[in-house]
């Protein structure tokens, strides 16, 4: 099995795999020093962990057990997720309707010619 | 102004910068079209209006003016009233709709200002929740380990502590937060290409440096407030391309020109790294980037001749597109209601000696709400208002009021008393003190038709007028601004019903009026001593005949 993981996924494999089982509150505190992270944020990478199937959790204290070897594990292709997303400024939405979507590469290589001869 | 009003003349000075952009983009330096923006957001943003004597509006009021003329030629009959004897009484105005910002109770709110609040609300979830789930990506990105960008932000410290950070869920770099501003860089670039990184970086920075996420976050702020106006969405997104466009000047002045082909490549390689599975292709991003990227290649140093022709290009465009029409605040509604004052010229005061024949319309279902307008009343008798008026300065009265369900006097001391059984029975009110800055203020926002006796309103409440409120228990409320001229009424109700003031300046009836109102009124003024009988029945004899001549719909209820 091979499973695909952000790199904020990733981070928190790691130290499951380099620290065996760990509580989740224990991977707040070593992410937030190490990455700084709030423990909010940390929460819901786990939450999407725990979603992916990539680890489960065991209670009392919701530690954390990884389901995935280093191995198994495998690093996200960014392409495929981020054309929707663009900037850090509220116009996301109109953003992705109006102006940011992707361009073809007929579109891509007119650009560049249009640097040539603009040269 | 109402937001209809401030939305309206901001929309012709919006107009004016889209043409200049559309011609001149590629020509000006890019800081023009920013500050015409934000010229663009103060007028839509801050309820306060510049007057101009070249302004667009000042010629749209004299071209009006001109159209409106014959409107204004007195009929045969009420020229008969020149001859000195004929009065205009600027009317009270009074609130045919609900207020839209109450300023003390809070009374119902009109349907229309609750579409305003629903689009208001949705266009501003519309921005925060895709801004909120975002911000939840954002924060998992993780530190970046490369020695140039270390190196880079030690060199270019900013007063704001700046993060850099990777993230691999974007693909091309993007900063986020205001006060503490996070440069996120997508994982799929090459960290080798060192100039690269100085552009990008140079780019965000300048970013930071300039509080473009707030300027951002202002310019949606203003679509939501202006929603309904498609002109306000345009000068968004335009803004937004512009905000991208004078950073990227800035970055090239900083390098370069020769190194305007560099960067114009690099921004097309980050265009190439998005393409990936959806096939889809926007024309208005085509436009966009092309419109980015010619402007980029197109980017000149800056000479004294392009400053001084920016310079004044703004100047004109501001001056003549963004302030409002000379000596008269309110330019925009008169265009729109040219007859609600005879002659913008003159300053609305006692006696203007204008005629004009106004229409009192039927109090029924059938009349409109532009017939409902409060109306000037032109008296031409022997016993005319300014003989009324003198009466009442000789009595114990500053001033007398009524209306359907009231008498209403104010007294030499100010105090008010109201009789709500014909004048059988008075009773003294109390009032409540309201600040008159808040209330001429209050009044600005509020007042249906501004513009109208607005300015002189303004100015004795600017001069020490004193304000008091009263309300009644069907939700019904006066304020009476009283200084040493005299006493003027404003009156706050829900619904539309006849009244007629009788002050120490001038006499009003708002609304309809019919034939039993005006009798209970001469009555009213006989019973304090204004009028005596005598007077009262010929000169009502003397109205009701002139209004039932000249008013078709007048409403007589014997």
């Amino acid at each position: 099995m091979v499973m695909k993981l952000f790199d904020s996924e990733l981070n928190i494999m790691e130290i499951l795999w380099r620290d065996g089982d760990t509580a989740a509150k224990r991977i707040a505190e070593i992410t937030k020093e190490k990455i700084g992270w709030s423990k909010t944020t940390t929460y819901t990478i786990i939450k999407r962990c725990l979603d992916k199937g990539a680890i489960e959790r065991h209670e009392p204290n919701f530690v954390c057990h990884a389901l995935v070897t280093r191995e198994q594990a495998q690093e996200h292709e960014t392409t495929e997720l981020i054309n929707k997303m663009y900037d850090g400024a509220p116009d996301r939405l109109i953003a992705s309707l109006l102006g940011q979507k992707r361009l073809s590469t007929e579109e891509i290589s007119r650009l560049k010619r249009l640097i040539d001869s603009m040269e | 102004m109402s937001l209809l009003q401030i939305s309206i003349s901001a929309s012709v000075f919006i107009l004016a910068v889209i043409f200049l952009r559309f011609l001149l983009i590629h020509k000006l330096p890019k800081m023009t079209f920013m500050f015409l923006w934000g010229v663009a957001l103060i007028q839509l943003l801050v309820p306060v209006s510049v007057q101009s004597q070249f302004s667009i509006f000042t010629a749209v009021e004299h071209l009006s003016r001109m159209f409106t003329v014959p409107k204004l030629i007195p009929t045969p009959e009420s020229s008969t009233f020149v001859n000195g004897t004929t009065v205009i009484m600027p009317p009270i105005t009074e609130h045919l709709t609900a207020p839209i910002m109450p300023l003390e109770t809070a009374s119902q709110i009109s349907p229309i200002v609750w579409v305003w609040l629903v689009g208001f609300t949705l266009c501003a979830l519309f921005f925060i929740i895709p801004h909120l789930r975002h911000r939840k990506i954002y924060k998992m990105a993780v530190p970046i380990r490369n020695d140039f960008i270390r190196k880079w932000q030690h060199s270019n410290l900013l007063w704001r502590n700046v993060q850099i950070r990777q993230l691999d869920h974007i693909s091309t770099p993007l900063t986020y937060g205001i006060f503490r501003p996070v440069v996120l860089m997508p994982k799929n670039l090459d960290y080798d290409d060192e100039k690269q990184l100085a552009f990008i970086l140079t780019h965000e920075f300048t970013h930071i440096k300039r509080f473009d996420t707030l300027k951002k976050w202002i310019l949606a702020i203003s679509v939501c407030v202006h929603w309904f106006n498609p002109l306000v969405w345009v000068m968004y997104i335009l803004a937004n391309r512009d905000i991208e466009l004078f950073c990227d000047e800035t970055v090239i002045r900083k390098f370069g020109e020769s190194t305007k082909p560099t960067y114009a490549r690099a921004l097309v390689r980050l265009e190439e790294k998005k393409i990936g599975l959806s096939p889809m292709i926007s024309s208005f991003s085509k436009n966009s980037t092309e419109e980015r990227i010619i402007s980029i290649m197109k980017t000149k140093k800056i000479t004294i001749v392009t400053m001084l022709l920016a310079i004044g290009l703004v100047a004109s465009v501001v001056i003549i597109f963004a302030t409002s029409a000379w000596d008269k605040t309110e330019a925009v509604t008169d265009v729109d209601n040219p007859t609600a004052e005879p002659s913008a010229e003159i300053v609305p005061a006692l006696y203007q000696g204008t005629i004009t024949t106004e229409i009192v319309p039927a109090l029924s279902q059938g009349a409109t709400i532009t017939d409902l307008m409060p109306h000037d009343l032109s008296f031409n008798k022997k016993y005319d208002v300014p003989k009324l008026i003198d009466s009442l300065m000789d009595s114990k009265y500053r001033a007398v009021y009524m209306d359907n369900e009231i008498y209403l006097r104010v007294m030499m001391d100010n105090t008010i008393q109201i009789s709500k059984d014909n004048g059988a029975v008075w009773k003294k009110y109390d009032t409540d003190e309201v600040d008159a800055k808040e209330f001429a203020k209050w009044l600005l926002i509020n007042d249906p038709i501004p513009g109208y006796s607005m300015e002189e309103v303004q100015s004795r409440l600017a001069n020490g007028a004193e304000v008091k409120h009263l309300v009644f228990e069907n939700v019904k409320e006066m304020y009476f601004i009283i200084d040493r001229n005299g006493v003027q009424i404003e009156l706050v109700q829900p619904e539309k019903k006849s009244s007629v003031l009788i002050d120490g300046q001038r006499m009003m009836i708002t609304s309809a009026i019919s034939a039993q109102m005006l009798k209970s009124f001469y009555d009213l003024l006989v019973s304090n001593n204004i009028l005596s009988e005598t007077h009262a029945k010929q000169d009502y004899s003397e109205r009701i005949k002139y209004l039932e001549k000249n008013l078709p719909n007048f409403i007589v209820t014997k």
